[in-house]
């Protein structure tokens, strides 16, 4: 009744047909996309608001791998209870009795909050996790490591992690390999990128490390040396421009800027790159795979 | 000129009415401050080139996520006020058309949403324009195509907010839209692989008359500066947004109505 009485029918439908063709055509007219987001709206991922993303979801990472617990380094901190992941609430209610708080009550009650956060954060249920339960926990662990990883392809953790992800739940020797391969090449060719930094060059020399690694099992069949060769060749170009950008963040005085964990996180990753990349320059050596003098 | 001054009346009210509003104001200043301090959360620090990109990423970030929030809500609310409190139906009275009010009404937005989609120009071209002049005219392209594509989607969304504000409830009235623009360009990047590569029929008609406002979402290519579109390119996302912002705004107007 009230569009009886409100519309004008003829104009209005008119106007609505007009409508709904002009939408029809807009529909024909996109059936040949000239460009797409291709799957990346707003350019969040591989971008620096990616990156920011990225590094929250990996807390929320650490809860999912400890059944809901924060992270287990947590628990060794000297001042806090050293009980294991799953501990139930009872003895941790004793604590505050036995060590009651000292200094001033700023401190205080920020310790009580910290313990409020302990709290929230603790295990109570007597019931240990089902099996069906944990197969959730970790899927959608997978999932999220995986988002995570495409959000920051330059993340050495994150990487890592979709790795072994990918290999360990392959259905097949064959289609774990392929992944692997896959995940590789993708993390390489974002260390490559014009605007790649410390971290996704070392990223990507470990993705060439993991490459090799794979070729060199030793229950596999010999593998090709144009293939090794040029593994090689890619993990000494990451490595040399995280030795060029180093340089350069030492020179225009940005490396001073990084906080000094980060920093030391940066230096001991790319240390231990270094000495499995030497590793594997000696194996490639032994097979005559490489000169001895053209492989620095 | 009487005649001009007669049929923007109600435009001239809703400015007035709107400029002495804090949180017009606080959304354009907010625009700044948002493509300013966002960046400097990301860890820019390990690697500084980014940081500039980031600039022009947080300040088109914001226009788009004003038009989730602010303007399709001001435009509801506009709509539903004006309506309500019998303005609309004054001015009807006194001969204007109601597509001339809706326009007026939806245009005292827009104005808004065009300060956004200015600054946050402005922000790409000043503090992130490249050194090497030929890349500077690429990213003066890019930049103006970018800002042509926000408001051939923003425009009929603003309408159709206020439209529905003066015919329907206000959350209604601003849901509408926001489910559009999220459809179109945050579910889009997840429905196509389903709906545009299903051998259904049906799936692939539905992808077709989704939204696509994917098509004006240049982040990507401001953020890897990748170029302005081609012409041909451009020209296509063009008149598929115009195409589909006609039929938006015509609906709008059918929807609209002055009586209190």
């Amino acid at each position: 009744m009230f569009l009886m009485r409100t519309m004008k029918l003829p104009h209005q439908l008119v106007t609505l047909f007009a409508a709904a063709l002009c939408w029809l055509v807009a529909g024909w007219w996109a059936g040949t996309p000239a460009d797409s987001a291709q799957g990346n709206p707003l350019a969040l991922r591989s971008s620096a608001f990616g990156s920011l993303i990225a590094r929250l979801m990996k807390d929320s990472l650490h809860s999912y791998w400890h059944g809901g617990q924060r992270e287990a380094a947590d628990v060794h901190d000297a001042t806090r209870d050293v009980a294991p992941a799953g501990r139930l609430l009872r003895p941790r209610l004793a604590r505050p009795a036995a060590a009651p708080p000292t200094g001033s009550w700023i401190a205080q009650w920020i310790k009580r909050l910290a313990a409020l956060e302990d709290q929230r954060t603790t295990r109570n249920s007597p019931f240990a996790i089902r099996p069906a339960h944990r197969r959730y926990l970790s899927a959608a662990a997978d999932r999220r490591v995986q988002l995570a990883w495409q959000f920051d392809p330059g993340d050495a953790a994150l990487y890592e992690i979709a790795h072994f992800t990918a290999v360990a739940r392959a259905a097949t020797p064959a289609a774990a390999r392929q992944a692997a391969e896959q995940l590789a090449r993708q993390t390489i060719a974002h260390a490559f990128s014009p605007r790649s930094g410390l971290a996704e060059a070392l990223t990507g020399a470990g993705a060439a490390i993991n490459l090799l690694n794979d070729q060199l099992q030793p229950g596999r069949s010999p593998p090709a040396t144009a293939s090794l060769r040029r593994d090689w060749e890619v993990l000494a170009a990451c490595l040399k421009r995280y030795r060029e950008l180093r340089q350069q963040a030492t020179e225009e005085a940005w490396w001073s800027d990084i906080p000094p964990v980060r920093q030391q996180e940066i230096e001991s990753y790319s240390a231990l790159l270094g000495k499995i990349a030497g590793t594997i320059r000696q194996q490639l050596e032994t097979r005559g795979i490489l000169n001895s003098a053209s492989s620095h | 000129m009487m005649k001009a001054e007669h049929r923007w009346s109600l435009f001239r009210v809703c400015m007035a009415g709107l400029a002495v509003r804090g949180s017009c104001w606080l959304l354009l200043a907010g625009a700044l401050v948002f493509a300013w301090a966002a960046p400097l959360l990301t860890p820019w620090d390990e690697n500084p080139p980014i940081l500039q990109p980031a600039r022009a990423q947080a300040a088109w970030l914001y226009a788009w996520l004003a038009l989730f929030t602010w303007l399709p809500f001001q435009a509801a609310a506009l709509g539903r006020r004006l309506r309500c409190e019998g303005v609309l139906e004054f001015f009807h009275a006194r001969g204007a058309g109601p597509d001339a009010l809706c326009l007026q009404l939806s245009a005292a937005v827009a104005v808004w949403m065009l300060g956004v989609m200015l600054l946050a120009c402005l922000v790409c071209l000043t503090v992130c324009l490249p050194t090497n002049p030929d890349e500077a005219r690429l990213w003066l392209g890019l930049v103006l195509q970018q800002g042509v594509l926000y408001i051939l989607v923003s425009a009929p969304l603003v309408l159709l907010a206020a439209a529905l504000g003066t015919c329907a409830g206000e959350v209604i009235a601003f849901l509408a839209p926001v489910l559009l623009l999220f459809l179109g360009l945050l579910a889009a990047s997840w429905l196509e692989p389903l709906l545009a590569g299903s051998p259904s029929f049906f799936h692939r008609c539905t992808w077709l008359v989704l939204p696509h406002y994917h098509l004006a979402d240049l982040s990507p290519r401001l953020v890897f500066k990748m170029g302005p579109l081609a012409h041909a390119d451009f020209l296509g996302s063009l008149s598929c947004l115009a195409l589909q912002g006609a039929a938006i705004s015509l609906t709008g107007l059918c929807v609209f109505r002055t009586r209190s």
